[in-house]
């Protein structure tokens, strides 16, 4: 058993768990975008980071990754983490100005209007999707491609794939709602894009 | 009826000095149709009845009249008695003496002869002129219904199925066992329920003879003994059992995760939304709880129905109603513990526990694999309280009665804390000790002794949270000091109560309850496991707080009964039939 | 044949030192990378097609980098009974000379850069002189390579070997003392006596972080679980660094053998090399080496004899910067997408295939052998107090001796850039030095003497990197050099984590505005906002330190800044939208050759008047300037309000 403190409290988990399952137990709030309680950890949204305390030394980790160790002091809501969390929204904010889900974690955040250009994006590439085709379904149909910027969620040769179960996970699980059930299949982002360019081209 | 014969029968520690028996039995001579009027002592303490025997033959009755003091204990037998004399139900009047008066009676010895004189010249007239009525013959349909499937219901179940007739077994939620399989260890042998329970419940759902219709409650009851009509709604669980083998992967790839009613709701891990609700359960089946499920909330997710390979997820299902017929219903629907609330606001904080959470701290196999580790933090108290009496024993805030367990389940808590916390420190509150059972007042010696749980006899008077610790205060009336104990966690031995919808099912039975809930029985010393209700037995906890050992001897014991009916083909009932005479 | 004593050893040495002297004319041509791209394939054609067809009796051999990169192609000569001369800028033609010359036992003085009268065994610790007893008299005057600015401040120590030895032939190698170390760790000494060796050394990664060596391969042996991996990370990405490069194409034994050593002293018995694909010579000549370290006994099974196996397989990369990012690496040597995951489980512990790894930089296992070789006292004996040993960097941009420098830490930045570098050509004014690449930082005129140390680097701002140094004079703009970091980064951020990908792309939009002169108040503040974002919120160092080249030209040269963005004007003359390209009319002599050569035709006058420039049409490629002779062609910003 390991003891750690969080904000002050101190708590007594098993080994192997993460800051932010220790912290989600016991009542304490972390927010997260790229997690999922059932899923693998990615620790890409970063929006979980908290900073901690080991041997003097401070820094910036993300909860849903960092694994607890004896006598660890946590802090989620100092200054450097609250701004952390205030530039992430906001960047996302800029990508994804109208998912209902990023609004509202502004909202919580107090940023209001992002100081860069709106874009129009759909997804903010968290990879629950990826990860329930993988690890739920195992049907490995969706992964990234591309790499920067332009990295999207795609299954191979952006075609619809054929081998879905139609098991719905990735819509469940989506925050942006960029994967939508159409006729109790998913419909991606990219295969609207594509309708999209075609009907530019068209 | 032309022949009656009128028997007062007398205790003389009743009717000595109160009545004139001469003067009753004079009075009744002279009533038409009475061929004979005698008083005699005793009549209960002759089995056989020799002297009204003789009489009957004798006098060649036709009719007869007998006062006792209880009718409720001996008409059976009274009736059973004439009846081998070809006296039918119609020419024999019982009068209960008891209505007329009981000791003392602030009225003279003549007020009292009158008025028997008067309930006598009753009943003459009433056999006078009574009819045969044909008595209602049924056939017993020998089958029986079990209401619940705890370890009593289990054990009821199973002696009716040995014995070779069919058991329909009607639990409420998704698998057999009952709260003894939440246990960590039971008391005094510190068994595992588990390892105990789970065999019997394997015979169960492997029984021929015996039908398990989980998530299944009853609906309404018709009939009567030998004769019921029962419909029972088989809940949905939009999983289709027929189909499903309990594999488990739908709960394993479910995406909703959600408290676990089964652990309690402690922190400490989570169910899904379609789930198994313990490794052992029989039928080994999953529910959805449609409360939480993504799809049904959603309409987005259905992992589980395209993950299952045999495709048993049905979205679709409805509740069922069946319609089955039984000669005979136990009903073993259990108990379930007071909530702390009830009591007191000041419960509602999270290492305020109850027996049955902490239990499920202490299994091996619960949330925190036997690891004790407190609700709020996960860390492992050291100072544990254990209080006594909460809710029981309690007619202002609570209920009346003792629970009967509590005593024992909290001492086996004690001393399964300190087995595992060996630097940890026990405290009983306790008012009194009730250690009735074989081994169990050596048990709580030993969780004193052997394992230094402090016993104080005390009421707890307050119990507050003061920041990282709770605070007992109480008083230690052995010593006269008052208490005030800062602990980790508080463990609170509620009342306990018949379960969520007793008093409910009663209702549909038509049986009758005490004002708790609780079944209550024909007669509570004799018959305790008889309702008021012919065909309808209890057994277990439904019927009051007991511990597994009586609950599982009252099994067997209701089993009996149901064989006992089981043993002949029809039943006799006596029609009682009432017709208004207009004028 | 297989080695398998120290007589094997010494037979294989005296083959290698019969190729390295011969008793005749040898020629070694540098045909690394550099000397490539300059022309030495030519060279080597013309040098070769010319001996066979005189019939001369005339060793010729390739080599590696001798780091003088400016000066390549470099040719140099051994002649029995004469110094060694080192020729610079060759030509075919040159060549064909040269052959001729040389029978004529004469050769062209202005031709030579330098001369060698002995020749270092650094393993030995061993000078050997070369008989001179008949070195031309014209050759008095000629300095030793020890004397000339360039080689002066320079200690060789990973770079000992290259251009010395043919990186293709393991007994060159094994002639200079190579694999000695292997056999004597093989032989003598315990896994925890390296370890312990290599600590107290005070090796520190070379390839950017600095973490010492000795400490991390403890760890790896440490950690549970088997089988080990050591790596070698060769995916040098920073723009400018070709210090792995060189060593791979010069003496690709050096980095095998501290591999191999390496994995004895870890318990290992299979390593990679991970090595970018876009260093096709690096990889054909690691290639050879580890096929000839097979055929000797030093790969594969029972090495030297030894019960001791390893084996080194070849990845190469794909193209992507991030995968020189350890976890990246392991990602994608185990086939998946190269990105990086959390170290807070670090890869000595779970790396490739969840096993215990180490991975090293080329220049740091090239280091290993001389400190087993030489001991760690004497190691320790150069650099600084934290930062022992050499560090190799590559010394380009606006420098005179553009090249592969090593000099032992402590040497100052001034020094390296003055001295051995040459200065800032043409005059111009020295501006600033680019350190670490995009990681890294730019360091002022006034902090120029600060020593080349991980930590004092960092303090400044800025970082040591994998050794990449790049001098920018006054016509640098920084806020362009800032956007161009940005954009490289822009390019190679893998996407996964939120704050590089979304935080690297909005800052370099705003860098794009402000150097379009559309930058905005507030601007700077973002800029540092975002530079926050990436460095606590970012996955991998990519992104912690992506901000750096902005934070650190805005720590130094903020006028720069806010010159572009309030006044709409580049200081340096570079920013296209903020510039504009005129002709002065008191120096134009109206010849017309830039309206001549101006592919836009932006240009008109009358012969003999001053010319004048249209800036609709201009699209400043800035070829006039190149071709006016009288400097009347220039550049201006004048700023707008």
């Amino acid at each position: 058993m390991i003891t750690l403190t969080i904000d002050g409290k101190e708590i007594g988990v098993t080994e192997g768990t993460t800051i932010l399952e220790a912290a989600r137990m016991f009542g304490i709030e972390i927010p997260t975008l790229c997690y999922h309680p059932v899923l693998s950890a990615h620790g890409s949204c970063r929006l979980c980071s908290v900073e901690v305390v080991q041997r003097g030394w401070s820094r910036v980790v993300v909860s849903c990754l960092y694994p607890v160790a004896q006598g660890l002091e946590v802090k989620t809501n100092s200054e450097r983490v609250l701004r952390l969390r205030r530039g992430i929204i906001e960047l996302l904010l800029t990508r994804c100005p109208d998912s209902e889900r990023i609004q509202a974690l502004a909202q919580q955040l107090g940023v209001d209007k992002p100081r860069f250009e709106r874009d129009e994006h759909e997804c903010i590439l968290c990879g629950l999707c990826v990860r329930v085709c993988h690890e739920v379904s195992e049907k490995h149909l969706l992964n990234f491609v591309d790499r920067g910027f332009e990295k999207e969620v795609a299954a191979p040769f952006y075609e619809p794939p054929e081998e879905c179960i139609a098991c719905g996970g990735c819509a469940y699980v989506c925050p942006t709602g960029a994967i939508r059930i159409v006729d109790g299949k998913p419909e991606f982002l990219w295969q609207r894009n594509k309708q999209r360019s075609g009907e530019k081209d068209g | 009826m032309a022949r009656i014969g009128v028997f007062l029968c007398y205790c003389n520690l009743r009717a000595a000095g109160a009545l004139n028996k001469d003067d009753v039995t004079a009075a009744v001579s002279s009533l038409s149709d009475v061929v004979h009027a005698s008083a005699a002592e005793d009549l209960c303490l002759d089995p056989t009845c020799a002297h009204l025997q003789q009489q009957i033959t004798a006098d060649n009755l036709d009719g007869v009249v007998i006062t006792t003091c209880s009718a409720a204990t001996h008409e059976e037998n009274l009736r059973r008695v004439l009846a081998s004399q070809g006296l039918q139900s119609h020419q024999v009047e019982i009068v209960d003496l008891e209505d007329y008066f009981s000791w003392p009676r602030f009225e003279t010895a003549e007020e009292t002869t009158a008025r028997v004189i008067e309930a006598l010249d009753n009943a003459v007239a009433k056999i006078r002129g009574a009819q045969a009525l044909p008595g209602v013959t049924t056939r017993i349909t020998k089958r029986a219904l079990v209401i619940g499937g705890g370890i009593a219901g289990i054990q009821t179940s199973l002696d009716i199925a040995d014995a070779g007739y069919e058991v329909l077994l009607v639990e409420k939620t998704s698998s057999i066992g009952g709260h003894m399989l939440q246990y960590a260890e039971v008391f005094p042998t510190l068994d595992c329920p588990q390892c105990i329970g789970t065999p019997k419940m394997v015979e169960v759902g492997q029984h021929p003879n015996i039908t398990i219709m989980a998530y299944s409650e009853i609906e309404s009851v018709s009939g009567s003994v030998g004769d019921f009509t029962v419909k029972i709604r088989k809940k949905a669980t939009y999983v289709d059992w027929d189909k499903c083998n309990g594999c488990g992967i739908c709960q394993q790839k479910c995406l909703t995760p959600v408290a676990s009613e089964y652990n309690q709701q402690l922190p400490f891990n989570q169910a899904k939304a379609i789930s198994i609700p313990f490794a052992q359960a029989v039928p080994n089946k999953p529910v959805i709880n449609r409360e939480v499920c993504g799809h049904f909330t959603t309409g987005l997710c259905q992992v589980c129905s395209q993950i299952c390979p045999l495709q048993a997820i049905d979205y679709d299902q409805q509740d069922t109603i069946l319609e089955e017929k039984v000669g005979a219903i136990v009903v073993t629907a259990g108990f379930d513990l007071m909530p702390k609330k009830e009591i007191s606001e000041f419960y509602d904080d999270p290492d305020i526990v109850h027996g049955l959470e902490f239990e499920r701290v202490l299994c091996p196999s619960g949330p925190t694999a036997g690891v004790v580790r407190r609700p709020s933090d996960g860390k492992e108290p050291k100072e544990v309280v254990f209080v006594s009496c909460i809710g029981s024993r309690d007619p202002e805030h609570g209920v009346s009665y003792c629970s009967r367990v509590c005593c024992m389940y909290l001492a086996k808590q004690a001393l399964l804390y300190r087995h595992v916390v060996h630097d940890g420190q026990a405290y009983v509150f306790y008012m009194d000790q009730r250690t009735t059972g074989k081994g169990y007042e050596e048990f709580v010696q030993r969780a004193v002794e052997e394992y230094g749980v402090m016993y104080l006899r005390g009421r707890v008077s307050k119990i507050f949270r003061d920041g990282d610790t709770l605070r007992v205060q109480g008083a230690d009336t052995l010593t006269g000091q008052k208490v005030d104990i800062a602990c980790d966690m508080v463990v609170l031995g509620m009342a306990m109560m018949p379960s969520e919808g007793a008093k409910d099912l009663a209702r549909k039975l038509g049986i009758a309850t005490n004002e708790y809930g609780f079944i209550a029985e024909a007669h509570p010393k004799l018959r305790p496991l008889e309702t008021s209700v012919a065909g309808i037995y209890v057994a277990g906890t439904a019927q009051g707080p007991r511990d597994i050992p009586d609950s599982v001897a009252m099994g067997s014991g209701a089993a009996s009964s149901v064989l006992e009916l089981f043993s002949q083909d029809e039943v006799v009932t006596d029609t009682l039939a009432a017709a208004g005479n207009e004028g | 044949m297989k080695i398998t004593s120290l007589n094997d050893l010494q037979e294989v040495r005296e083959q290698g030192l019969a190729l390295l002297h011969p008793q005749k004319i040898k020629i070694s041509v540098g045909m690394a990378t550099c000397g490539l791209a300059t022309g030495a394939g030519k060279v080597w054609d013309a040098l070769a097609g010319e001996i066979e067809k005189a019939g001369l009796d005339i060793a010729l051999e390739q080599t590696g980098c001798m780091g003088f990169c400016q000066q390549e192609p470099i040719v140099s000569v051994q002649q029995p009974k004469k110094p060694r001369i080192f020729l610079k800028k060759m030509t075919p033609d040159k060549a064909l000379e040269l052959v001729s010359s040389l029978q004529n036992n004469a050769v062209n003085t202005e031709w030579i850069l330098a001369k060698d009268e002995s020749e270092r065994f650094l393993i030995e610790d061993k000078t050997v002189p070369y008989d001179i007893s008949e070195a031309p008299a014209v050759f008095a005057d000629i300095p030793l390579c020890t004397d000339i600015d360039f080689y002066n401040k320079q200690l060789k120590i990973a770079l000992h070997n290259c251009g010395y030895i043919d990186p293709g032939n393991i007994c060159e190698y094994i002639a200079k003392g190579g694999y000695t170390a292997l056999f004597k760790v093989l032989h003598e000494m315990t896994s925890e006596q390296v370890i312990s060796e290599v600590k107290r050394s005070g090796l520190r990664g070379r390839g950017g972080a600095g973490f010492p060596t000795g400490v991390k391969w403890e760890s790896c042996r440490k950690a549970p679980g088997t089988p080990r991996y050591v790596i070698c990370n060769a995916d040098e990405g920073d723009p400018g660094a070709y210090m792995d490069r060189s060593v791979l194409e010069g003496d690709p034994h050096s980095v095998l053998e501290g591999m191999v050593i390496g994995a004895y002293a870890i318990g290992s018995h299979q390593g990679y090399i991970y090595v970018r694909n876009e260093y096709p010579l690096a990889i054909k000549r690691i290639r050879r080496a580890i096929e000839q370290a097979r055929e000797y006994g030093i790969l594969g099974e029972n090495i030297f004899g030894t019960d001791f196996n390893f084996s080194i397989k070849i990845n190469r990369g794909g193209g992507a910067f991030v995968c020189g990012e350890s976890t990246s690496l392991m990602a994608s040597l185990e086939g998946k997408i190269g990105e990086p995951r959390a170290k807070y489980i670090r890869s000595v512990a779970r790396g490739l295939w969840d096993k215990p790894s180490n991975l090293n930089n080329v220049e740091t296992w090239a280091n290993v052998p001389l400190i087993i070789n030489r001991g760690a006292d004497w190691y320790a004996s150069i650099g600084t107090d934290r930062s022992k040993g050499t560090k190799i960097f590559s010394l380009v941009g606006k420098i005179n001796n553009t090249g592969l420098v090593e000099v032992p830490m402590g040497v100052s930045l001034r020094e390296i850039i003055d001295t051995i570098g040459g200065g800032v050509p043409q005059g111009k004014k020295f501006k600033a030095v680019q350190t670490g690449g995009p990681s890294g930082g730019c360091i002022p005129e006034r902090l120029l003497d600060l020593p080349v140390d991980y930590e004092a680097l960092t303090e400044a701002g800025s970082m040591m990197g994998s050794g990449g140094m790049i001098v920018m004079d006054e016509d640098t703009c920084m806020v362009d050099v800032a956007k161009y970091f940005l954009e490289f980064l822009e390019g190679e951020s893998c996407g996964k984590c939120v704050p590089c990908r979304e935080g690297v792309r909005r800052a370099r939009q705003v860098l794009s505005r402000i150097t379009a002169g559309e930058g905005n108040q507030g601007d700077i503040e973002l800029l540092e906002d975002l530079a926050l974002t990436l460095q606590d919120g970012a996955l991998c160092a990519l992104g912690s330190s992506a901000a750096n080249p902005v934070i650190s030209t805005l720590s130094y040269f903020r006028d720069e800044y806010e010159a572009h963005i309030r006044d709409k004007r580049c200081p340096a003359g570079v920013c296209p939208d903020l510039i504009e390209y005129y002709i002065d009319p008191e120096a134009c002599t109206g010849c017309t050759l830039c309206a001549r050569k101006c592919p836009n035709e932006a240009i008109f006058g009358e012969k003999k008047q001053p010319h004048r420039i249209d800036t609709e049409k201009c699209i400043k490629c800035g070829a006039c300037i190149e071709v006016c002779k009288f400097g009347a062609a220039r550049k201006r910003s004048e700023g707008r309000k």
